[in-house]
Formats: structure tokens, sequence, C-alpha cells
């Protein structure tokens, strides 16, 4: 495998003495779709967050594209990998869906025009036309979650991880979803999907990923 | 001696006479006082002030710059700092400005204080005060609220971060803008979770009987009197040497400002 785009080695994270990761050695490649599954509390969520380095490790190494978590800055990451959060409330802070999906593009500087073709297009993919007129915070749980994994789209990241993607997706939306992530994962963005559901994940990603008590286990 | 199991109520009294002589004096010294006393009452409660001190420290600039406004602002007194022949900092602007410091701290001292006693004993402190349970339960889960309108303020920050934006280096007007991006969404789920509280609540049968019974109970023991005397007695004290005896007692913050003059 060439060099990793994602690197840990030996990673330890414990929250007032309580160990939630421990000893974590795990590397992904550029491309790969790599589904983490595992039981509630295991360290899912905390995992992902100390790749984006939201949280701190307490010991060990990551690496992202070659490079040392602690080099980057927030903003610098979250130029290279999109990140859906498990409550998508969260992430969604404009009043509406098309000030929301062109938000980080706006901000920084694109074309008026190119951002009114993306944002048409994720609206059209993501089935979202229907709540144009709604107001974001009045959104379903479903729709917030289309929304946030729209937003990531537009900026068009390198690597994207998703937590809990299918939570409040019906099963037709479910297997779209899955089914443009690995539209997006064939053009080469690598992708790690957070999830529950073991048998719908199995079906598209490249590797499972078994986490139990902050440890991994590679199963498939 | 760590006394943070102390009756709620004892605390009220401590927070009240703090808070109450933060308000009312306009002595500094006095208010230096005050702020010294509190900081011993929130180490014997076992109340980490430094930290929160830490946590706050962006705040603090901010405070730091009010000072200086006002003392700025302030006209009268004689000046310490002039710009040709404006004076910039006089000492009443000086002494006004400390002043607001150590009421700022003293808020902090009594937010502090009054969160070592656990949210339930809180409620029936102020309920056994008599204040209407309505009332006290709806103060108590703002309270308890707080931490998660922090932690929702600190998730939108994140995800504006991971969308690639570097919020340090945008000019000021759309920092500005920002922070409505920031506090609209916070706003909105504070009111929704607040009707989804209230109807939470009544359909649980929120005070569908006049009388409600609690299996946990507060209780006045000898300490706590104890503490409440030897409290009332310091604060008598404070306010017959820094008040009442004026400018006899004009205290060492005043004295030192006349020096600098």
């Amino acid at each position: 495998m060439n060099t990793p785009y994602i690197y840990l080695k030996n990673v330890c994270y414990s929250i007032k003495g309580t160990k939630i990761i421990s000893g974590l050695n795990l590397s992904i490649g550029r491309s790969e779709f790599v589904a983490l599954i595992g039981e509630n509390g295991c360290g899912k969520t905390t995992l992902t967050k100390l790749l984006l380095g939201i949280l701190k490790k307490d010991f060990g190494e990551v690496k992202i594209d070659g490079k040392y978590i602690e080099k980057y800055k927030l903003h610098e990451i979250g130029n290279k990998i999109g990140y859906v959060f498990q409550n998508p409330s969260y992430q969604i802070f404009a009043p509406t869906i098309l000030e929301e999906l062109s938000f980080a593009m706006k901000y920084k500087g694109n074309d008026e025009e190119i951002i009114k073709l993306r944002t048409e297009d994720i609206i059209d993919k993501f089935s979202l036309g229907d709540a144009r007129d709604v107001t974001t915070y009045n959104l379903s749980q479903g729709e917030k979650r289309r929304l946030a994994i729209g937003c990531m789209m537009m900026n068009e990241s390198e690597f994207i991880i998703l937590d809990e993607p299918t939570l409040g997706l019906d099963a037709e939306l479910k297997i779209n979803l899955m089914e443009y992530l690995c539209d997006i994962n064939k053009q080469g963005v690598g992708i790690i999907i957070v999830s529950h559901d073991k048998e719908i994940v199995s079906k598209y990603a490249h590797r499972i990923i078994l986490m139990k008590d902050g440890r991994t286990n590679e199963t498939a | 001696m760590k006394l943070h199991n102390t009756d709620p109520r004892v605390k009220f009294l401590i927070v009240a006479l703090i808070t109450s002589i933060g308000v009312i004096s306009g002595n500094v010294s006095l208010l230096f006082v005050n702020f010294l006393v509190g900081l011993i009452y929130a180490k014997l409660f076992d109340v980490k002030f430094f930290r929160i001190i830490k946590r706050l420290k962006k705040a603090l600039y901010f405070l730091l710059f009010i000072i200086i406004i006002q003392s700025i602002f302030t006209v009268q007194g004689t000046p310490l700092l002039k710009l040709y022949d404006v004076a910039l900092i006089t000492d009443v602007g000086l002494k006004r400005g400390i002043g607001y410091l150590f009421r700022v701290m003293i808020i902090l001292l009594s937010g502090a204080i009054i969160s070592t006693s656990n949210t339930a004993d809180v409620l029936k402190g102020f309920s056994k005060l008599g204040m209407p349970y309505e009332l006290a339960f709806t103060t108590s889960m703002g309270v308890r609220f707080l931490p998660i309108l922090m932690e929702e303020i600190e998730s939108t920050y994140t995800a504006i971060q991971l969308r690639g934006i570097n919020i340090k280096k945008l000019r000021f007007v759309k920092r500005v803008q920002m922070t409505t991006y920031l506090f609209m969404p916070i706003i909105y789920s504070t009111i929704v979770r607040s009707k989804k509280i209230s109807e939470s609540v009544e359909t649980r049968g929120f005070r569908v009987g006049d009388k409600r019974t609690s299996y946990r109970d507060i209780k006045f023991i000898r300490r706590d009197y104890m503490i409440c005397i030897i409290t009332l007695l310091i604060f008598v004290g404070m306010i017959y040497f820094f008040e009442l005896r004026g400018d006899y007692y004009e205290g060492f913050i005043s004295s030192w400002i006349h020096k600098i003059r």
C-alpha cells in the first residue's frame, strides 16, 4: 500500500481517567472506502474526532496525508477532510438551505455562477428541492442529515468522514446515499463511514473495521 | 477545610451579601476586600476559581478594554495621564474602572459558589426560602442548560472551521456576520428546547397537586448557623470600617492612586 492517508500509531485517549481509546493502530489509504462499526460507546465518534484534531490525543501518533495532526490548524483539516457530525443540527447554522450550502464557497470567494450551479446540483442529488423554502432549523432530522452531507460535498474534500449518516433516512434514501458515496469514491475520494447499519455498509465498503473497547479489529 | 456540602441557603446568604456590596458600594477598597472575602469563601467551597478565569481568558481581554474605556471617558478627578490638554486617565476614572473589574469578578465568584451545590439542593433551597416552586424550577433548569448551550456554540464554531474557514483571518465585518451564524441556531434551539421541556413536564403531571413531596431534603445544621453568624459579622465589620467611617479608613487602593498622582 502507498503512504496511508490516515495513520494512527498506539493512540490513547481518556476522559477523566476513563480510557476511551487505548493503543489504537490504524492506517487507511487515500481512496479507500472504510466502514467503522461497533457497539454504542466503544469510541467510534471519539476516534473520528481525534482524526480531525477536534480532540487531542493523550499519547501516540496521528498523521494525515503524511503530516502530523498537530501541524494542522482546524480549518486546514476542514479543507482536506469533510466531516458530517452525528448530530447534524450542530453543523447547520444558516437560515436557508441555499445559504447553508453556499456558505463555505462564498467565504472562500468563489464565483457566484459556479456556486449557484453546484448548489442546484447538490439540492437535486440529495432530494432537498421540496425543503428549499423551509427554514433550516425546521427541517426534519433526515433532511438535516442530507443537507449536512450536501454541505460537505460542496467543499470537494479529498477525504470524507461521516458519523452515522444513515440515521433517520428511509431505505430508499439510504441506498441513494450509499450509491452516491460509491460514485465519489470511484472518483478517488476516500471515505470513512461510522455506522450501526452493518447490513448496508457491508454491501458498499471495501473494508470493515470493528471497534471494541477503544481498539480496532479488522473483520473484512 | 472544605465546606462544599454546606446548606445552599448559606451559600445564598454569602452570595447575596457579596453581590449587594458589589452593587451598592462605590468604595474601591471595600470592593477589593469584598472580592478577597468572596475568594476565601470560594476556596472553602472548593471552587476552582482560577480555572474558571483561565477558561474565560478571551472575555477578560474584553473586560480590560471596557475598564480602559471607562477610565478614559471619566472626566472628573485629577488627571494621571494626559495627552496634550486632554486627560486620558484620571484618578476617579481609574477607581471606577478597577471597581468595575471587582464587580465582574464578584459576579463570577457568586455563580461559582452557587454551582458547588447540586441542582436539586439549590431548587430545594429556593423553595424553602419561599420562592414559588415553578419559578425555582425554571431558574434551575436555565442554569442546568448553560453548559449545553456552551457546547453547542463550540460545536458550531468547530463546524464552521471544518468547512475550511479560518475565522481568525476574516475581516472585522465578516467576523461580526459570523457571530450571527453562531448564535442564531442557539437561540432557535433554546426556544424549541424550552417548548419541548414544558410539554414534557406537563405530560408528567408537573404541579398537578398543591403539595409536592420530596425524597431528598436539606437541613440546617449547627455548622451552617455558625457560618451564617460569622459571615454576617464579617460583612457588618467590612461595611463599618469602609463605609461608615468614611475618609478615616479610605483604604489602601485609594491612597495608592493618590500616591501615583
